[in-house]
């Protein structure tokens, strides 16, 4: 089958507008959810972490569920139970964005917490040891040794984590957040050019990602030599 | 040699199981006098580095009592890590802080848990690299360092905290045997020096010669505790000439 394809969408600066507002509004969820999930992803790394089970155990729980139910289940899940009116700020409806960036957060704390564990339990148990044998308490143990070697770790597979968070926030146009697959759908309804409307998606996904995983390549080479100055 | 008579370290009956039911230690009594530099030795497994790691409870006991300078040690006890830093320890691997410099690395500690303040803490550390013979090894970082260089930047940061007794864990098992001399050179001062010392070693040699007392260790008892000159020309317990024999000494 020849498709002859036809991006003559693209001269319209309407179109363009709408889709890089999309892509700003993705970029934005992205970039909030990793940071903040991050931030909350530390709670859960160091309950499970903890020998103590009434804090180990909850936290298993937290990110089994997490990890083991559809990202759109959880979306919609918590967009219900948060059922936050209309309201408008800076032209975005926060009914919907409040929900969608908390469900993103969620989702993607889970999923850090994991990475942020693996990084931990990565650094060898001599250090641990040889500073408590010097008198440092578990909590400074933590900050000044274990936490800044894990961090090499650990950035890295973030990286990986805002990738895929950047393309889970697709999910979004589920709710009416105007996020870059949202405005596909509202060119869609004007334009007979379906599928190039889906490439230039795909593409401008691709534009966000690709060059944020050799970004990532460069900070993680970067740390590693950092340790070798 | 008189025997310093004031007690450091007491351990009393001391019982270790692993997890996987080895039973690492069966029943430990022994005393560390100030002043005094006691090596223990005995076959891998013998359960001489669980020992030295109960004296800090870097390994906690199964049963049994830590005493240090007459204190009770517990894991549970807030004091532990004022009890700790009084104790210094020497690791196989070294444990350097690898994203710290060499200098920050003997620092941290003195800053951290004994709150002196950094241009003090600078000066007590440069004069203990100075020590061991690194002075111009202060700016560089762990993985620029040979391992007898990272060795003597242990025992550095482990000297700079002002200890009572120093804990050696086999500190040359894991060196080049090139490297092994450099090492030994700065325990001998340190012994000449009088800080009290408890080494776990495969250098027999080195034992005989800085040593008080050697502690022989089998099947997570001690089998024979005597002077270095006797254990290791008359040792008095089979289980002891079959092992010295076995690694050529007898």
């Amino acid at each position: 089958m020849i498709v002859l394809l036809n991006f003559s969408f693209l001269d319209n600066p309407y179109s363009i507008s709408l889709l890089l507002q999309g892509l700003g509004m993705t970029l934005m969820l992205a970039f909030l959810a990793v940071c903040l999930g991050s931030i909350l992803a530390l709670v859960p790394a160091l309950m499970r972490l903890s020998p103590i089970k009434a804090l180990s155990i909850p936290a298993t729980a937290y990110v089994e569920i997490i990890r083991g139910t559809p990202m759109l289940v959880q979306v919609l899940l918590i967009y219900q139970l948060l059922n936050i009116p209309l309201f408008l700020i800076g032209g975005i409806d926060m009914g919907s964005f409040i929900p969608g960036l908390v469900a993103l957060v969620i989702n993607s704390s889970a999923y850090v917490s994991e990475i942020i564990r693996g990084g931990i339990l990565a650094v060898d148990r001599g250090q641990t040891e040889a500073a408590r044998s010097l008198g440092l308490t578990q909590r400074q143990t933590m900050q000044h040794i274990i936490l800044p070697q894990a961090i090499k770790n650990i950035f890295p597979a973030l990286g990986n984590e805002f990738v895929t968070i950047i393309k889970e926030t697709s999910i979004f146009m589920y709710l009416g957040v105007a996020e870059l697959m949202y405005q596909v759908g509202i060119l869609k309804a004007s334009s007979p050019a379906v599928t190039e409307l889906y490439i230039t998606a795909g593409i401008l996904y691709l534009i966000l990602t690709y060059p944020l995983s050799k970004l990532m390549n460069f900070i993680e080479r970067r740390l590693r030599h950092a340790d070798a100055k | 040699m008189p025997m310093p008579s004031e007690p450091i370290i007491t351990i009393d009956g001391l019982i270790k199981t692993f997890k996987n039911h080895v039973h690492a230690l069966n029943g430990v009594n022994l005393t560390i006098h100030k002043g005094e530099v006691v090596s223990i030795i005995g076959p891998s497994g013998s359960g001489k580095s669980t020992l030295l790691r109960c004296m800090n409870l870097m390994e906690v006991p199964t049963s049994g009592t830590v005493y240090f300078e007459g204190q009770p040690l517990s894991i549970e006890d807030k004091n532990l890590n004022q009890l700790r830093e009084k104790m210094g320890m020497v690791f196989q691997s070294f444990n350097l802080f690898p994203h710290l410099s060499v200098l920050e690395n003997v620092t941290l500690a003195l800053k951290l848990v004994k709150k002196i303040e950094n241009s003090h803490a600078v000066e007590i550390a440069k004069k203990k690299l100075l020590d061991v013979g690194l002075g111009d090894k202060i700016e560089s970082y762990p993985n620029q360092l040979s391992g007898g260089q990272k060795q003597r930047v242990a025992i550095a940061r482990a000297l700079a905290m002002e200890p009572d007794v120093m804990l050696f864990d086999e500190p040359t098992s894991a060196l080049d045997p090139e490297m092994v001399g450099e090492v030994l050179a700065v325990m001998r001062t340190l012994a000449n020096q009088g800080m009290t010392m408890v080494i776990v070693t495969h250098e027999m040699q080195f034992a005989k010669e800085v040593s008080d007392r050697v502690v022989f260790m089998a099947e997570g008892k001690i089998v024979e505790i005597n002077d270095p000159n006797v254990i290791f020309s008359q040792p008095k317990e089979e289980r002891t000439k079959q092992f010295l024999k076995r690694i050529n000494i007898l």
